[in-house]
Parts: structure tokens; C-alpha cells; sequence
């Protein structure tokens, strides 16, 4: 059928959006003034030429710190969200292409993966573990993977009952020879769409946990210069240039993969 | 029907038990000692520098040096006892501590669970049944934004805002203290009023968005049509055939929101100084508090696990269709 | 008299696609008429359009009148009067047909609710009945059960029920034979003929289900009429190739013609001029010219074979 593809312009302003993060987080070096972890005797330093969004309480530069924020924040969104997308695709194969016991205990797993309250089990795990981008990356991943499991096992059992999937079945081809041609590439657009839903619940959470200081000591992530400017009182004295940028960057960047996972998703 | 509830009750029962050990062996499996994790951080070094053999003792009265069954049994029979230890923060019993924190959580959640519950379907329904209409296409991109932007951050937007340059609210805590009666009572109001209608907000948007969907996706389903085909008028159309079963899914959620009716907001009460559940699980996990942060997330695990039940044994009753299979 | 006038249905404003174009009927009273054609022939859509029950982002052209009254310029309050009292319509039995949540004796009585003043316990009673008409089968437990207990052919039946609850005398019936096996396809066939003097339009791609319930055939190509007669003329001498090619392909004669080669009708363009003409085996340089319809004797065709008025059948 001739159509004229439409633009789908939610989808492309978050693309911009997560492209622009991208590109800053690849030439931070470039891009920030000054060494974000240099401290100087100008602290609590309003926005100047030379600061272009102030000093914090140690003196760094607010502007840079963001800058090199924007990596951290990315680096585990993008990390978490690889290993729920992989892993919540992996069970949903095994569960709904080998069915019986394997279906059963992955679904168990995935009904008690549920049943755990997310964020409070992320955040004990980040407390016994030592804090730090890898027990950040662990313990969002642990429980988020079950959304995505539950909706690729529905397609996947809607997929195998697909003819060309039944006649690669009856000449006994192999299985995962099958699941690389057929289920993968038509679960593509799905997988993506759910990775980046994914991207944007781990920043979210990310951000929380740094927010509460369950960060990496010293890591600038942008929950974690929130963190500072709350709880060192940038905020009660009103230095919006300290506290507003991060919350900014998060809820842009949140929204940029937001739009891309909840309209890309609808478009079909 | 009694079968099937049996079922649903055991899975939960086990689904409980695994958590508790799971919480159990968390604490034995984590990289450094036990036992510092059980007298929590600062404890354990001072210790270690200064009474090795104060230590040694800990040790041997947490039962360290037995063997691991042996432990996990002991563990098990402090679990059903609600003994769960001694908090390090003010040295009281860490039970004590949490039951005083649920009256504040509760305090919030309640209201926000019902105002939340009840203005989120009906804003819902309306933007669902007339999707692509005025009030759907002003609603929703605000509802998306507000499900999007982390809630810490428009938090800190509303406490600059309302706290700090219009004075309307206090800045933080629960009561200015020093009253009683019905002035103690004002003053809370007076405290929750920023919190709690974040909370709200926050909680209209979801289910807003929550009921919209399922409501604009009945109405396209054929049964609807079927029901338009009779005659009937859209009212009833509404009412009698999409409502129902838009309340399935809805039913489902509110009782998973039940659910953290007790664990509270970490980032709203941290935020608001609000010593509810939700502050006392930071203060114990930034204090390494670790008693109190394990009983803090098995309660919160239990709710929620209790909930999930509540919801399968409702949705039961109202859908025909789960009895079959 | 149910007839259409010039009914063309778009789904978008902006899109060049139609799913019915320019398609006029006439239904008589008693009279029984199948529409017939392939998936996206755009039948169901002019079943749907006739009661104004397609979504709202619908288009609509044209118009449908009952005994010279105009249907779609008719008030919501009179327009609901219709439905289910004087015309029905009979959605395809399938799985999502009726509401998962209600019991199908409710579902069934619940047009005599709406329109003959019934309390729920009578409708309920009164649907036992209708069930009992259409030999269901245990019909009291039946009318307590819910839909999803009921087989496909059940359900078909229980909505057909439900289409006459009301003393409706007009059905439009949605592809009542789709999904069923031969024996159930024959009770649905043996309940349609327990509806005497009732007018009937009934969607379908299953011509040998139109030859046993209908007296005249439509069949529509790619959201056009392409041929009308009576139901014995276009299976002993179809005038339209594409007609020829469907009975060809049913499995009795041996299916001469490859299901394969019916791929999806293009709808899309404007100025192609025959739209079957890349599927046609008796395609000419006229072709590139949309046909009109053309009278052959009481029979109409779209097909530039019959501009000579002596052509024969094929």
C-alpha cells in the first residue's frame, strides 16, 4: 500500500533530545570549563562569566559538574536498562519458546520478582553492598527486567503460532537458528521501544538514589549535585543556578526516552 | 473456587517465606563481615579498634560462629517473634520505631490512595471515553510529563515555591510542637498540606493515565459496538458495559497501591522532614542501620505481597473468565 | 425497505484510501442479500456505517434511508430506537462479540430492556426462550453461563438470538459463518432460515454460506460494487472475472484458481483505472479506465467486457 510515511514527531523530539545528552556526554572533556572535581576558595559563587552556573559549596565549577554528570547519569541508565532489556528478553525466549517446567519457573520467578517492592530492595541492596556505579547498575537491575519478560513472552506465543515460524519448527530447524531469523527481528521494534522505557525508569531511579546519596562518594552524577545542593542548603538560600540545572537535565533527559519508548510504542 | 483461593493463599505464603530468607542470606552473603552488618558500620569499627573482644562477644550472641542452618533457623524464630533487634539510632527496639513512624505514613497514604484512586478514574474515564477531545489533549501530556519528571525534583520546585517565597506552608517536620487539641490537629494539616497534595498529584497522574488507557481501549473492543448495536443510549453504553471492565485493571492496581500504603514516599518524607516509614528506611540505610532497614523492607515486601493476593482473590470474584483456566 | 445511496466511508480525513466507495443498495422487505468479498473488500464497514456505528474518525458520504427516512440525519434519540428495535445488527460471533463480565441471558434479553419496557428477570426469561428457538441446547444453565463458555457457532447463535430479542424485522449480520466448521456453519445456516419474513444483509467471503441464505449477491472488490444479481445467476453465470474467479476457487470446483494469487486489493490510488485488472484474466488496454457500472439485463456489472449490451456471460 503507497503511503506517506508520517513523522513521528514525539518520537523524533525525544531522538533529538537523547542525541544531544549523548553527544554532550561523549565531549564532556571538551566541552566543561574546568575540572569538575577541582575545588577552589570561590564557593557559593553566583552565575559569572568565568562560572558560567556558579560555584558549590566546595567551590566547583556547577557547569562542569553537570557537563560530566551527564556521563555518569547516561553510563548507568544505558548499562541498567542493556541488562533488564537483555535479560527480560532471554527468560521471555526461554519461557515461551521451550513452555512447560522452563515456562512454569520463569514465570514463578518473574510473579516473585514482582511480588518484591522494587525500589526498597534496590535500595537495601545498594546499602549492603558498597555504593558505587556497579552495585547501582545490580540492584536496578534485579527487579525491573519482569515488565519487559511479561509482554515479549505474550508476543512471543502470539509469534510461534505464526505459519513461518511453525513450518521452520516442522523441518526441524534449529532453535536458536529460529529465534535469531524470525523472533528477534519481529520483536525488534518492540524490544527497542521497552529498551528505552527501560532507560528512562533506571535514570529515573538513579537519580533517586543519588538524590538520597546512595551514589558512588565523589561521582558527579546529576541526582548527586541535586543531592549536594539539598542537603548543604542551596536550596533554603535560593541559588536556582545550583539546584534547578540538574533537575532540568534529569527531567529532560527522562522525557527524551520517555517519548521515544511511550510513542514509539503506539505508532503501531 | 475454595481450591483456587488455597492456591493463591500458599503461593503467597511462599513468596513471603522466600523473601524473608532471601533477606536472611542477603545479609550472610555480602561482601565484608556480618556482623557488621548487624551492629551496623560505625559500631563495628569502633569496635574493632578498641574491644576486639567486645566484638568476639557480638559474635558469639548473634550466634556468628554456628553454623549457617543453625543461624537461619534462629533467624526464622526471631522473624515470627517480631524480634528483630535493637536499633542503634536511639536504642530502642526496632519494632517500636517502626510502629511509631506507620501512624505518620499512614497519614499520608491514606489520603492519597483514595483522593488519588477516586479523581485519576473519573478524570480517566472522561479523557478515555472522548480520547483526541479537548479535555483528553490538555490531560494527557500533563499527566505523561508528571509521570516522567523524577518526584524529587518538582518536590524541591514546590517547597521553593510555597515554603519558601510565598510562605504559605511550613518548610519541613510535622507539627511546630508546643500544641494541643484541635490547634495539634490544625498545625498537622497545616505541615502535611504540601506533601500530601504532592503525593496526590502525583498519584492522579498515574491513575489517570492508568484508567484512561483501558478506558479508550474497551470502547474500541467489539463488545462495545455489540452493546451501541442494541440500542442502548451512551450513558449505558458507558456505565453498564465499558466500566466494568475498565475497573479490572484498576481494581488490580489500586490493591497493588494498597500495597505501599505503609512503606511511604522515601523521597517526598525525606524531602518534607517527615518521620514516616519512608525516612526511617533512608535514615537506617544511610546509617547503616541494618536492622531496621531489613524490617523496614520486609514489611514493605509483606504489604505488597499481601496486596497481590488481595487483588487475585478480587479479580476472581468479578472476572468469570480466571475460573476456567 | 433498507436502501444505501452513494455510501463511501474514509477512515482519515487526509488519507486517499476508501473502504467502501460509492456503493448503492437496495435491501426490499423480506428480502435477503449477501454481501460478499475478500477481507478489506470494505463490507463490514458498510455494515457498520448503515446504524452509524463505525468510529467517529470515520467519513462518511452519501446516505442510508429505512422506508424514505434517512438514517444518518436521524436524532441519537431516534437513531437508538432503531437499533436493536427495528434494525439489528449481528455482530461475528467471535470471541470479544460479547461482554466477558455479564451472563449471556442478560446480554441476549437486554435489547427488550431498551425498547419493550422489560425487567431484567422477564428479559432473562424471555432470552431462555430465544435461546430455546435457535436449539441451543440446555438453554436455562446457558442463559446463566458466560460468553467465554460458549463455542464460536453458540455464540453466533446466542447473538442472532439477541439481534430478534427486540422484534427487530431488519438483520445485518457481520460474517456469522467465519471461524466455524461445516457443522456449525450448517446451524447457523438452519437458524437464519428460522428467521421467516425478516430482511436480511449478511457480510461474507464464504460463497457457498451466501448461496444457502441469501436470494441476491453483492459482491464488492476493493470497496467497490463490482457485480449484483440474483444468487442463482452469479453462481451458474457470474458476469464479473473476479466473480468467475471466486467460484473458482471455492474447494468443490476443485479450486482452479490459486487462493495465492488474491493478494490484498490496492484502494490506495486514484485514476488506476479496473482495480482487479492486475489480478484479471481478460484485462484489456481499457482497463486503464475505471469501468462504470453497466446493466445487463436485471443484472449490474463494473467491467468494460459488458459496454457491449450483447455480451454473454463468462
Amino acid at each position: 500500500m503507497k503511503r506517506k510515511k508520517k513523522i513521528n514527531v514525539p518520537v523524533l523530539i525525544g531522538s533529538i533530545i537523547i542525541g544531544c545528552f549523548v553527544l554532550v556526554a561523549v565531549f564532556a572533556p571538551w566541552i566543561a570549563p574546568y575540572d569538575p572535581t577541582l575545588t577552589s576558595v570561590t564557593t557559593y559563587a553566583k552565575p559569572s562569566a568565568e562560572h558560567w552556573l556558579g560555584t558549590n559549596d566546595v567551590g566547583q565549577d556547577i557547569f562542569s559538574e553537570l557537563i560530566y554528570g551527564t556521563r555518569i547519569s547516561m553510563l548507568i541508565g544505558v548499562f541498567a536498562a542493556a541488562i533488564v532489556t537483555i535479560i527480560g528478553t532471554l527468560f521471555a525466549l526461554l519461557s515461551a519458546w521451550y513452555g512447560g517446567i522452563v515456562d512454569k519457573a520463569v514465570t514463578a520467578l518473574t510473579n516473585l520478582a514482582m511480588a518484591v517492592p522494587g525500589l526498597a530492595l534496590t535500595t537495601l541492596l545498594v546499602c549492603y553492598l558498597s555504593p558505587g556505579k556497579i552495585s547501582i547498575i545490580v540492584a536496578i537491575s534485579i527487579t525491573a527486567w519482569t515488565g519487559t519478560a511479561r509482554v515479549l513472552r505474550s508476543r512471543i506465543l502470539a509469534l510461534t503460532e505464526e505459519p513461518f515460524v511453525k513450518i521452520e519448527k516442522a523441518i526441524g530447524q534449529r532453535d536458536l537458528v529460529i529465534m535469531g531469523k524470525h523472533l528477534v527481528p519481529n520483536l525488534k521494534d518492540i524490544i527497542l521501544s521497552r529498551g528505552a522505557m527501560a532507560v528512562s525508569s533506571a535514570m529515573m531511579t538513579e537519580a533517586s538514589l543519588s538524590f538520597l546519596g546512595l551514589g558512588e562518594f565523589g561521582e558527579k552524577s546529576w541526582g548527586a549535585i541535586l543531592h549536594y545542593a539539598f542537603f548543604r542548603n542551596g536550596v533554603i538560600r535560593g541559588f536556582t543556578w545550583w539546584y534547578l540545572p540538574p533537575i532540568l537535565c534529569t527531567s529532560l533527559a527522562v522525557l527524551g526516552f520517555m517519548l521515544v519508548g511511550y510513542y514509539g510504542q503506539q505508532s503501531r | 473456587m475454595a481450591k483456587l483461593w488455597l492456591k493463591r493463599l500458599l503461593g503467597a505464603l511462599l513468596t513471603i517465606y522466600v523473601v524473608i530468607t532471601v533477606s536472611f542470606f542477603m545479609v550472610r552473603f555480602m561482601p565484608g563481615d556480618p556482623l557488621q552488618h548487624l551492629v551496623g558500620q560505625e559500631e563495628y569499627y569502633y569496635l574493632m579498634e578498641n574491644d576486639p573482644a567486645e566484638l568476639e562477644r557480638l559474635a558469639e550472641k548473634y550466634g556468628l560462629n554456628d553454623p549457617v542452618g543453625v543461624q537461619y533457623l534462629r533467624y526464622l524464630e526471631n522473624v515470627i517473634h517480631m524480634d528483630f533487634g535493637i536499633a542503634y539510632s536511639n536504642k530502642q527496639p526496632v519494632v517500636e520505631n517502626v510502629l511509631n513512624c506507620m501512624s505518620w505514613t499512614i497519614m499520608l497514604s491514606i489520603p492519597t490512595w483514595i483522593v488519588g484512586g477516586l479523581l485519576g478514574g473519573i478524570l480517566g474515564v472522561i479523557a478515555g471515553w472522548k480520547p483526541g477531545k479537548l479535555f483528553d489533549s490538555i490531560m494527557t501530556p500533563i499527566a505523561l510529563f508528571l509521570n516522567t519528571v523524577p518526584s524529587n525534583c518538582i518536590a524541591i520546585l514546590a517547597l521553593v515555591v510555597f515554603a519558601y517565597n510565598l510562605r504559605w506552608v511550613p518548610i519541613g517536620g510535622m507539627t511546630s510542637g508546643m500544641t494541643t487539641g484541635w490547634a495539634r490537629t490544625a498545625d498537622i494539616l497545616h505541615h502535611m498540606a504540601l506533601p500530601l497534595s504532592i503525593l496526590i498529584l502525583f498519584r492522579v497522574s498515574g491513575d489517570f493515565m492508568l484508567m484512561k488507557s483501558s478506558v479508550s481501549q474497551i470502547r474500541r473492543e467489539d463488545y462495545t459496538t455489540t452493546a451501541r448495536a442494541k440500542g442502548l443510549p451512551e450513558r449505558k453504553v458507558l456505565f453498564r458495559h465499558v466500566m466494568k471492565n475498565a475497573l479490572l485493571p484498576y481494581v488490580t492496581s489500586m490493591c497493588m497501591q494498597m500495597g505501599s500504603l505503609l512503606s511511604g514516599s522515601m523521597m517526598i518524607e525525606t524531602i518534607f522532614g517527615w518521620k514516616g516509614m519512608g525516612q526511617l528506611f533512608y535514615n537506617a540505610v544511610s546509617n547503616r542501620d541494618f536492622p531496621t532497614a531489613q524490617l523496614c523492607f520486609l514489611i514493605s515486601a509483606f504489604c505488597v505481597v499481601t496486596a497481590n493476593l488481595v487483588s487475585d482473590l478480587i479479580i476472581t470474584v468479578i472476572d468469570p473468565r480466571v475460573m476456567v483456566k | 425497505m433498507l436502501e444505501m445511496k452513494n455510501v463511501s466511508v474514509k477512515f482519515s480525513a487526509d488519507s486517499d484510501v476508501q473502504a467502501v466507495e460509492d456503493v448503492s443498495l437496495v435491501l426490499p422487505a423480506g428480502g435477503r442479500i449477501a454481501l460478499v468479498g475478500e477481507t478489506g473488500s470494505g463490507k463490514s464497514v458498510l455494515l457498520l456505517a448503515v446504524l452509524r456505528l463505525l468510529p467517529e474518525a470515520a467519513q462518511t458520504k452519501g446516505d442510508v434511508l429505512l422506508d424514505g427516512v434517512s438514517i444518518w440525519k436521524m436524532k441519537r434519540r431516534e437513531l437508538n430506537r432503531l437499533r436493536g428495535g427495528v434494525i439489528s445488527y449481528v455482530p461475528q460471533g467471535g470471541g470479544g462479540s460479547m461482554n466477558p463480565l455479564m451472563k449471556v441471558g442478560f446480554q441476549v434479553g437486554e435489547p427488550l430492556m431498551e425498547h419493550k419496557g422489560f425487567r431484567k428477570k422477564d428479559a432473562v426469561a424471555k432470552s431462555v426462550d430465544l435461546l430455546r428457538y435457535f436449539h441451543l441446547g440446555s438453554e436455562e444453565t446457558l442463559a446463566q453461563a458466560y460468553p467465554h463458555t460458549f463455542s464460536g457457532g453458540m455464540r453466533q447463535r446466542a447473538m442472532i438470538a439477541m439481534g430478534i430479542a427486540a422484534g427487530a424485522r431488519i438483520l445485518l449480520a457481520d460474517e456469522p459463518s467465519k471461524g466455524l466448521d461445516e457443522k456449525r456453519v450448517a446451524l447457523v445456516v438452519d437458524a437464519f432460515n428460522r428467521l421467516e419474513e425478516k430482511s436480511i444483509l449478511c457480510v461474507t467471503h464464504d460463497l457457498m454460506f451466501a448461496s444457502k441464505i441469501s436470494d441476491h449477491i453483492c459482491v464488492l472488490y476493493a470497496a467497490q460494487q463490482v457485480e449484483f444479481g440474483t444468487t442463482e445467476q452469479i453462481l451458474v453465470s457470474p458476469l464479473h472475472p473476479y466473480t468467475l474467479d471466486m467460484i473458482d476457487a471455492i474447494p468443490e470446483n476443485g479450486m482452479k484458481v490459486d487462493q495465492a494469487g488474491f493478494a490484498p486489493p490496492h484502494t490506495g490510488y486514484k485514476n488506476y483505472g479496473c482495480r482487479y485488472r492486475h489480478r484479471c484474466r481478460y484485462c484489456t488496454t481499457q482497463c486503464e479506465k475505471m469501468p462504470p457500472i453497466f446493466d445487463v439485463g436485471d443484472r449490474k456489472v463494473r467491467c468494460w467486457l459488458y459496454a457491449d449490451p450483447n455480451r454473454k456471460a463468462l
